[in-house]
């Protein structure tokens, strides 16, 4: 068994997982659907010309419910009825561990993507370059990283009841401050400054900048914060790995 | 063993076979995506005739004729002419076709698109917004599938100094101080998606009279203007008053987008704009709106509030297109005049100065769509005919900007077409009469806003 086959199966154990609670996986999956169903497409007047802006912005919205609820409170679930520490004592390297969750967290966000562009391309009115599309989809599956680790920490760091209070804190503090919902420049002085505190806001102006708008800051420089957020919380899933040890 | 060998082949076989079926089905996904200038989601409408009408071609009236349009485009157009049986057909006795108009100066976010084709308004001039929206219909704009907003095209930023006109609103407008920074600056708005390129020049007079804002100086203004038409683009120019028209118009601008507003055209004017070949949007319709003298006779309804009453007109307002026609101006010390303007349009017009017609909305006092069949009576109370007021809203702003596809009935335009009742060749505000609108050869559905009773 190399490693490659032991994260393959894995994975596919954690996918299969997941796929089996559907009373669990489909609202992460249906709930950024709805809300950009409503915010996108049914009280969007046509020629508003933001539709690919909305499409952006809702495509990182998309990578946080399957992140933070079905993966970073599920964690939380699995410590507390022992499941953990059964994977502990078994010879499965922690990085394959958590790099399956991480991998199944990605291909939900996937699906969700794949739908968000299928609903945005034919009902929301986006056009864009193919190659846009495509940058677009790098970006928001790449969102699903950042914000996965994030969750693996909270997952890590409560039990499962209070994971799923802070789970719901974060999600709005990401969806909310990270301009996600409304723009970040209608907000007043001192939630802008928040904001650059949320890496959901930088992958957004990411995802603007792709989407072709002019963004505050350059794309690189967010796009360097968002790698900063990255490492930050992979250090910080590391670390509550082993406090979640003892 | 062998045949645990064979399991294991057989199995990897399925699982390349299931990652090819997988990557495909996204490559397919990928690819069926709508990309700019695809147009197999939304087949054009297949078309239709309007039989027995009285045409205005964005030049001229033919009575009695027939117009055909196929897949968004008009195929056919002129007296009598056979009638295809395949088709849908519209009678049009005694009802008028026009060119979908066209708007030469108003300010575009939110729902404005929307409510501007809801008046027959097919394609708007953008003087000033922020270019991220306009950029995203930019995509689509050449299509001809079926559109339920009229067309931007759109400068984009303005051309201002810092804490001039236009940064008033918060937006991040990019400014310039010196003649050396227009090439560049022009290049950065062209990269921006800029169709053309708007200056604001409002400089302080002899006296230091003028407006309360820093201006661009004349040397700057002339910058912008060269290095605009060096890259083929047009430099249309804001001013207030006689002295900025006059020089902008030295400095070869392409057209101003206000008539000057402190006193009457005079014959220099007027003779600088004719040999210049420079065009004028006098934007009437906010000038009266912003007039605080009107209206003459106390109790007597303003004009923009006429507009908002007007049967034909208020049905289709939205409240907030109410409200902004219902405002009233809320200092006495504005200059604007709307006699000083209308005599100065009159002077230009009679001078041979081509004159654009454009309502400067949503400012205080006007409404996008409504307000540009306002400026069309406001235009023919200036001296203009009827046709040559509808000329100045349709083919004479196509020419002008550069819209080869729009702003006349001819075979290959794009079939934006508005018929009306009665007809506004004679009565100007028949235009309002709106039987029915089509963009790209799709008709649409107006909208109607009930008021509480």
């Amino acid at each position: 068994m190399n490693s490659w086959n032991l994260l393959w199966l894995e994975t596919r154990a954690e996918w299969l997982k997941a796929w089996r609670q559907p009373a669990f996986a489909i609202p992460t999956l249906v709930l950024p659907l709805a809300f950009y169903a409503l915010f996108g497409i049914v009280l969007a007047r046509p020629g508003g010309g933001n539709e690919a802006y909305l499409m952006a912005t809702y495509g990182v919205f998309a990578s946080l419910g399957p992140a933070l609820f079905a993966f970073g409170a599920g964690i939380a679930h699995e410590r507390d009825a022992g499941q953990l520490a059964l994977k502990q004592v078994t010879p499965l390297p922690v990085p394959l561990y958590l790099g399956a969750k991480l991998l199944t967290c990605m291909g939900f966000t996937g699906l969700v993507l794949l739908a968000l562009y299928a609903l945005a391309a034919w009902a929301g009115g986006v056009v864009l370059p193919r190659v846009t599309w495509l940058q677009l989809a790098l970006v928001h599956l790449l969102a699903a990283v950042p914000v996965g680790l994030l969750g693996l920490v909270v997952g890590l760091s409560f039990g499962a009841s209070a994971a799923m209070g802070v789970t719901n804190l974060v999600f709005l503090g990401l969806a909310v401050l990270g301009g996600l919902w409304i723009p970040v420049f209608l907000f007043p002085g001192w939630m802008q400054a928040l904001s650059q505190a949320m890496p959901s806001y930088h992958l957004a102006e990411l995802a603007l900048a792709v989407s072709g708008r002019d963004i505050t800051g350059s794309a690189l420089g967010h796009g360097a914060a968002a790698l900063g957020f990255t490492l930050a919380f992979a250090a910080a899933v590391a670390w509550a790995w082993r406090r979640a040890h003892r | 063993m062998k045949e645990a060998d064979a399991t294991a082949r057989v199995q990897r076989l399925r699982r390349i076979g299931i990652a090819l079926a997988v990557a495909a089905a996204l490559i397919g996904f990928f690819w069926a995506l709508p990309e700019p200038g695809d147009e197999r989601l939304a087949p054009p409408a297949p078309g239709f005739v309007v039989r027995d009408v009285r045409l205005f071609d964005g030049e001229r009236v033919v009575e009695r004729a027939t117009v055909v349009v196929r897949a968004g485009r008009i195929v056919e157009a002129g007296p009598g002419g056979a009638e295809p049986s395949d088709l849908q057909v519209v009678d049009g006795s005694g009802r008028t076709l026009l060119p979908g108009l066209i708007d030469a100066h108003v300010h575009t976010w939110g729902d404005a698109l929307a409510e501007t084709l809801n008046f027959g308004v097919t394609t708007v001039l953008d003087m000033f917004s922020d270019p991220g929206p306009a950029r995203e219909l930019r995509r689509s704009r050449a299509s001809f599938a079926p559109r339920t907003h009229a067309d931007l095209f759109s400068a984009g930023w303005l051309a201002t100094a810092p804490r001039g006109h236009g940064t008033q609103f918060g937006l991040p407008v990019p400014t310039l101080s010196t003649p050396d920074e227009a090439p560049a600056w022009v290049d950065a708005r062209l990269a921006e998606g800029s169709d053309y390129i708007k200056i604001v020049y409002e400089p302080r007079d002899a006296n230091g009279l003028g407006a309360p804002f820093p201006s661009l100086d004349r040397a700057t203004m002339a910058a912008l203007v060269a290095a605009a038409q060096a890259r083929g683009r047009l430099a249309v120019v804001h001013v207030s008053r006689l002295v900025a028209a006059h020089d902008a118009l030295e400095a070869h601008a392409d057209g101003l987008v206000h008539v000057h507003a402190d006193r009457v055209a005079d014959a220099a004017l007027v003779q600088l704009a004719r040999e210049r070949g420079a065009f004028v949007t006098p934007t009437l319709a906010v000038i009266a709106g912003f007039d605080p003298t009107l209206p003459a006779t106390a109790g007597e309804a303003r004009e923009n509030q006429r507009l908002a009453a007007d049967p034909a007109v208020r049905p289709y307002l939205t409240p907030d297109q109410r409200r902004g026609l219902e405002t009233s101006p809320g200092t006495k010390l504005v200059m604007f005049r709307l006699d000083t303007a209308l005599a100065s349009v009159r002077a230009l017009h009679a001078g041979g100065v081509e004159i654009l017609a454009g309502s400067d909305a949503p400012n205080p006092g006007t409404a996008h769509g409504a307000s540009l069949h306002h400026e069309l009576e406001l235009l023919v109370r200036a001296g203009l005919t009827p046709t040559e007021a509808l000329r100045a809203a349709t083919s004479a702003p196509a020419r002008r900007y550069g819209l080869a596809d729009r702003g006349r009935i001819a075979p290959g335009q794009r079939a934006d077409l508005l018929l009306v009742v009665g007809d506004p060749t004679t009565n100007i505000r028949a235009t309002r009469a709106i039987e029915r609108i089509w963009k790209n050869g799709a008709a649409v559905e107006r909208r109607r806003y009930p008021e509480a009773p």
